[in-house]
């Protein structure tokens, strides 16, 4: 299969039944981790040509000539959210924080000006069992700020 | 999780109806978000995500949605949004989170006529028409009603008549499996007949309920009881359908809220538009 991974052509073999999630982790990208692997909790949110999905679930060999971004690929816009997420304590165990960040860096880019019901709405797909979501509102808050 | 053989992305209806006819074992993948969660071997994996069935197009008299459109688009398609009162479009907004629906496919969701599913709800009322390749069109009732074939959805058909639709449903937790849901649609008439009624007997009315946890179904006895402007009739018209206990609720508390959620749906604004 050949696809686009954080901008670097790739080209490996795939199984008929394997899921992005294990290929991406193949191609070094440690950032995807799978959680609830029932299609529930969004820590395997990756992108595929700029829309959230759940890599888990997402056929690997789907993605023949599509554009695949992880945390890997957004630098700059990870290290932001990053940054917020850490001075806000909103990240504890952490591993949920990959999976979230995409949503919220896809979000920032979908979404102009979006109230807070829009907000819980677009990230209610991203699970955190540390935080109880206090923290990681109000780094949406201070994102829109 | 599953196992398969071979992914195979077609390149035409064609294709995939000649490799769905090879083996028993083939299977179309749409979203493939619930298949994964059964255990299943597969021969073939049938990809039809590359055969344009992933757009929304709106004609005057009538909306076909692609089997491949996924509940996300649907979500927030501008024209889906001020259509049909927004029901279809809100209707999936508490599915799981924005990467599932950007996933699942109206197309896998009909095909797997799901008590819980949401949409199916809303199609019913609707009066949604399912296009499979090589057969003639069937309403999605007759569809819901037989038994599940081997064969390919390409579009759900939806006509435009000016439907008022309310869509309501209850669920323990946001992004939840719905408890019960519930869809009404009233229809203005359009035999010359009926012109010389009077303004509420003029409508008809499908009414539909799901997660009972049975797939969705139309209550026809209410339907006439609402037509003939008898409220409480058509709450316990619905109230005589055939309801289940599982894990998030008991038959008799669905039986109470299919009459809450009926008057609810009846009196805002289905009956007022």
């Amino acid at each position: 299969m050949k696809f686009e991974l954080n901008g670097k052509k790739i080209d490996i073999n795939v199984a008929a039944d394997e899921p992005l999630l294990e290929v991406l982790r193949r191609c070094n990208c440690y950032s995807v981790r799978s959680g609830c692997d029932t299609s529930n909790c969004g820590i395997c949110t990756v992108w595929v040509d700029d829309r959230p999905i759940l890599s888990c679930s997402y056929p690997a060999a789907r993605a023949e000539g599509k554009k695949v971004t992880t945390i890997e690929g957004v630098p700059a816009e990870a290290h932001e959210v990053m940054e917020l997420l850490a001075n806000e304590g909103a990240d504890q165990c952490g591993y949920c924080s990959p999976g979230f960040i995409m949503s919220v860096i896809a979000m920032k880019r979908d979404l102009t000006n979006p109230t807070e019901q829009e907000i819980n709405e677009y990230l209610a797909g991203n699970l955190c069992r540390c935080t109880g979501y206090m923290s990681q509102a109000r780094v949406l808050e201070k994102l829109w700020s | 999780m599953y196992t398969a053989n071979e992914y195979r992305i077609v390149s035409s209806p064609e294709e995939a109806a000649e490799l769905l006819n090879k083996s028993k074992r083939n299977r179309i993948i749409g979203g493939g978000m619930w298949m994964r969660l059964g255990k299943a071997s597969y021969g073939s994996l049938i990809d039809i995500s590359r055969l344009g069935l992933d757009k929304i197009e709106v004609f005057d008299n009538e909306i076909r949605l692609g089997a491949m459109v996924t509940l996300r688009d649907i979500e927030v398609n501008e024209t889906l949004k001020g259509e049909f009162c927004g029901a279809l479009s809100n209707c999936v907004r508490d599915i799981v989170g924005t990467q599932f629906r950007n996933m699942a496919t109206l197309g896998g969701s009909v095909f797997l006529r799901a008590g819980f599913s949401d949409i199916v709800c809303v199609l019913l009322a609707l009066d949604a028409e399912v296009v499979r390749f090589g057969k003639e069109p069937v309403a999605l009732e007759k569809y819901l009603a037989a038994p599940r074939e081997r064969e390919l959805i390409t579009h759900i058909v939806i006509k435009r008549s000016g439907q008022t639709v309310r869509y309501e449903s209850l669920r323990q937790s946001r992004t939840d499996f719905p408890l019960i849901n519930f869809c009404i649609a009233a229809y203005e008439p359009v035999n010359a007949a009926d012109s010389q009624k009077t303004d509420s007997e003029k409508k008809s009315y499908r009414v539909c309920v799901g997660a009972r946890p049975g797939k969705a179904v139309r209550c026809k006895t209410a339907e006439e009881c609402l037509a003939n402007n008898d409220l409480d009739g058509a709450v316990k018209a619905v109230q005589t359908l055939n309801f289940s206990s599982n894990m998030r609720g008991s038959a008799g508390y669905r039986k109470q809220m299919a009459g809450v959620l009926l008057k609810r749906a009846y009196e805002c604004p289905v009956n007022n538009a």
